[in-house]
């Protein structure tokens, strides 16, 4: 089965400034796929590549296993950054106008819009217009929008940005019923933790480069230090191998760095066999996410773009 | 196509129920309906001659004759430039306003004097044929009106009881039946100013139209770039599949405009003045038709791909709003030189303002009033303006998709140029 996305070296340039830099990576279809990037690093432009709203000057991209064409754009649903909605008219003819335009039938698109807007909790609202919703709801119709003609594909831009937790839920499980029924995800976003609680595997761009690549949790172990997290009682300074103890803010948990020489499963055993120390917790201390992208974001890490066990896409689209 | 479909059908419905344009659309025409006939009513337009008509008893009671409650202001016109008659049917002795002349030569000279502005001739055979035939001197709404002469006509022939079928037809329809005759070279003269005229209205018409129209879709333009649901329509359709479908849109609206306009204005004119369009001396070809129509269509269309390439250029409708001066101005300068028009329509320029395609709708309409233009230059002429109408729709199709998502200003002319060369 080929990828739902596959881009290869693309490069995009503004006058003299290049917003993408040759860009390699590919998205597997029926994954939820995380693009992470500060503002301005180019992930919105790397969209709209993909999407074929503006085109790259160098490189290739493939989309649902082909070329981007007229017909894919019926395949494929897109939640853009910056929301766009008629705010003068109907939810249910907007919502069917925009169905309409992916190739629905304008009446089975006003019968899907009124069902998607009673799962989004709008039913009240289906003759209502967008100047009369909140922002959230607001947000919640766009969502609506995007996915009115069931995509195989799904192209997000910050699906969560303006919603309270409990939208966010319904959002984040109609993502999530979506992927079940086979739809490829891209999402564009900044809550690290919907990361790495959705994501499959993250793209992250840094003024227009590639620098981080794979599947989430080798990306965050690629990123651990030498080092473990424990909770109980004893001297952790005196362990062997042990070169730095640090609690945390409310001293329950305690990181614990390691020399090279020591791994954490000989501290782990040292723990387990010392009558002096009482363990109540022991963990791998992996960074979140949050730190990863904002030590990379800084620029420590220009690095992980070329690290050995960063997943490759090592052949050109077709 | 379907996609062009799609969004024309939105849009279409979309505007036409937008407050504004149904207000003026809709609101002026029947504003301007209510108004009229508030007015004619207040001026006692319908009033009963007979019984309360100022002294007309050789009225019936109950005849109503159109145009006699303008018979006051008329007259006021007539006692300015009164109006002749010559009977050889024996109806009439006198009618009130109207002068009396025993030959037609006598009321044609009187007419060539400037004595009267027109005169009527009731042949000896009237009670057979129905027909009166009237002279003029030139086109001028307000000083021909046919009431006096039609109120003693018919108040003579309801005494009578041996009318024709065409009579009692005309009299049932309380009218007269007047055949129009232009008076050598002022009748020619008439008749060009008419055409002028005419022209006039239909250049106004256009603009007001393109103008009040394009401005629709240059504002739909910047609605959606500003509530960036733009980006969300170019990931469902091509750039310019959308930009058509609002053009069609855009200019379905200004044409049902138009009609509505048109359709009241013409219904207003026939309720003002009892003169039939060929009484005021007007004669279309099928040839100027046909120029009139080609004009207006592809004007319309060069002048909406002008402000579609400013909707795609601009960030906001007041940016626009500034632009759209740029297209006005210029497309104007054919009023400016009218004069050139009507004195030397077939002078170089005349023909060249009929050539440059922002000028080419209004100067040609002009010139096709006044003299007859060769059917080579109106088909160069047309070629022009469609030409560089499909060069404009392509340049605002790829200003739309280059600039549209790019940048949040407007961009100025060197990056205008840059942009039709950038890979979008």
């Amino acid at each position: 089965m080929t990828n739902a996305i596959e881009v290869y070296g693309i490069t995009k340039r503004y006058g003299q400034k290049a917003a993408v830099d040759e860009v390699t990576f590919e998205v597997k279809r029926g994954e939820i796929f995380s693009m992470l990037g500060p503002n301005g690093a180019g992930k919105t432009t790397t969209i709209r590549m993909i999407l074929d709203i503006i085109k790259p000057d160098s490189g290739k991209i493939s989309v649902l296993g082909a070329p981007f064409s007229e017909a894919t754009k019926a395949r494929l649903g897109y939640l853009p950054e910056e929301r766009g909605l008629y705010k003068n008219v109907a939810l249910v003819e907007m919502l069917g106008y925009f169905g309409a335009l992916k190739g629905m039938n304008r009446r089975a698109a006003e019968q899907r819009a009124a069902k998607l807007l009673d799962e989004l909790d709008l039913g009240a609202y289906k003759k209502g217009k967008v100047r009369e919703l909140s922002r959230g709801m607001s947000q919640k119709v766009q969502f609506a929008a995007t996915i009115i003609h069931q995509p195989e594909l799904l192209i997000i831009d910050e699906p969560f940005a303006g919603l309270d937790p409990v939208n966010t839920e319904i959002i984040k499980n109609m993502i999530f019923r979506l992927r079940s029924e086979g739809a490829t995800v891209v999402m564009s976003i900044h809550e690290m933790h919907q990361v790495e609680e959705m994501a499959d595997r993250l793209l992250m761009i840094h003024q227009g480069r590639r620098v981080l690549y794979g599947e989430v949790d080798e990306v965050r172990h690629r990123y651990a230090e030498n080092a473990v997290i424990v909770s109980g009682q004893g001297d952790w300074a005196a362990l062997r191998g042990v070169i730095g103890v640090q609690p945390d803010e409310n001293g329950r948990n305690i990181t614990l760095r390691l020399d090279d020489q020591t791994t954490p499963d000989q501290i782990m055993a040292m723990l387990a066999n010392d009558p002096n120390y009482s363990i109540r917790s022991f963990a791998l201390a992996v960074p979140r996410l949050n730190d990863i992208f904002i030590r990379v974001a800084g620029g420590e890490a220009k690095i992980a773009a070329s690290a050995p066990n960063v997943a490759e896409v090592r052949h050109e689209p077709a | 196509m379907s996609k062009i479909w799609t969004v024309f059908r939105f849009e279409f419905f979309r505007q036409v129920l937008r407050r504004g344009y149904g207000l003026i659309t809709f609101g002026v025409p029947i504003a301007a309906i209510a108004l009229f006939f508030l007015l004619r009513a207040l001026s006692g337009g319908n009033v009963e001659v007979g019984a309360t008509g100022g002294g007309r008893s050789d009225l019936p009671p109950g005849v109503n004759i159109p145009g006699a409650g303008n018979v006051s202001e008329d007259s006021l016109i007539a006692q300015a430039r009164p109006m002749g008659f010559v009977d050889y049917s024996g109806l009439l002795t006198s009618v009130p306003t109207l002068i009396r002349y025993q030959t037609p030569e006598q009321a044609l000279a009187a007419l060539q004097k400037g004595e009267i502005s027109a005169y009527y001739v009731i042949a000896e055979d009237y009670l057979q044929t129905g027909k009166v035939e009237a002279f003029y001197e030139r086109f001028n709404l307000g000083s021909i009106s046919d009431a006096p002469l039609q109120q003693a006509l018919l108040g003579a022939l309801l005494k009578r009881t041996d009318l024709s079928p065409q009579l009692l037809v005309l009299l049932q329809a309380r009218t007269l039946d007047i055949v129009p005759n232009a008076i050598g070279e002022a009748a020619s003269q008439a008749t060009e100013n008419t055409n002028l005229i005419l022209a006039y209205l239909f250049a106004m018409l256009l603009l007001f139209t393109v103008f009040t129209t394009s401005g629709y879709l240059m504002q739909s333009l910047m609605e959606e770039k500003e509530n960036r649901a733009v980006e969300v329509l170019l990931s469902s359709l091509r750039p310019r599949d959308l930009l058509f479908g609002k053009f069609l849109a855009m200019s379905a609206l200004g044409l049902l405009q138009m009609v509505l306009w048109l359709g009241t204005a013409i219904f207003l004119l026939g309720q003002a003045v009892s003169l039939s369009a060929d009484l005021i001396g007007l004669t279309i070809t099928t040839e100027q038709l046909i120029v009139l129509v080609a004009y207006f269509v592809l004007g319309y269309l060069f002048f909406g791909s002008l402000y579609a390439i400013i909707g795609a250029l601009m960030t906001n409708a007041r940016e626009g709003a500034q632009f759209s001066a740029v297209i006005v101005l210029p497309a104007m300068i054919p009023f400016y030189v009218a004069v050139s028009f009507v004195n030397t329509p077939n002078a170089p320029l005349p023909v060249i303002l009929s050539m440059i395609p922002i000028t080419s709708p209004l100067a040609m309409t002009l010139r096709a009033a006044v003299t007859i233009v060769p059917w080579g230059e109106v088909l160069l002429s047309l070629a022009l303006l469609g030409g560089t109408t499909l060069g404009f729709v392509w340049l605002a199709a790829r200003l739309f998709r280059v600039n549209t998502l790019l940048s949040g200003r407007a961009p100025k002319l060197r990056d205008v140029l840059r942009l039709v060369r950038e890979r979008a």
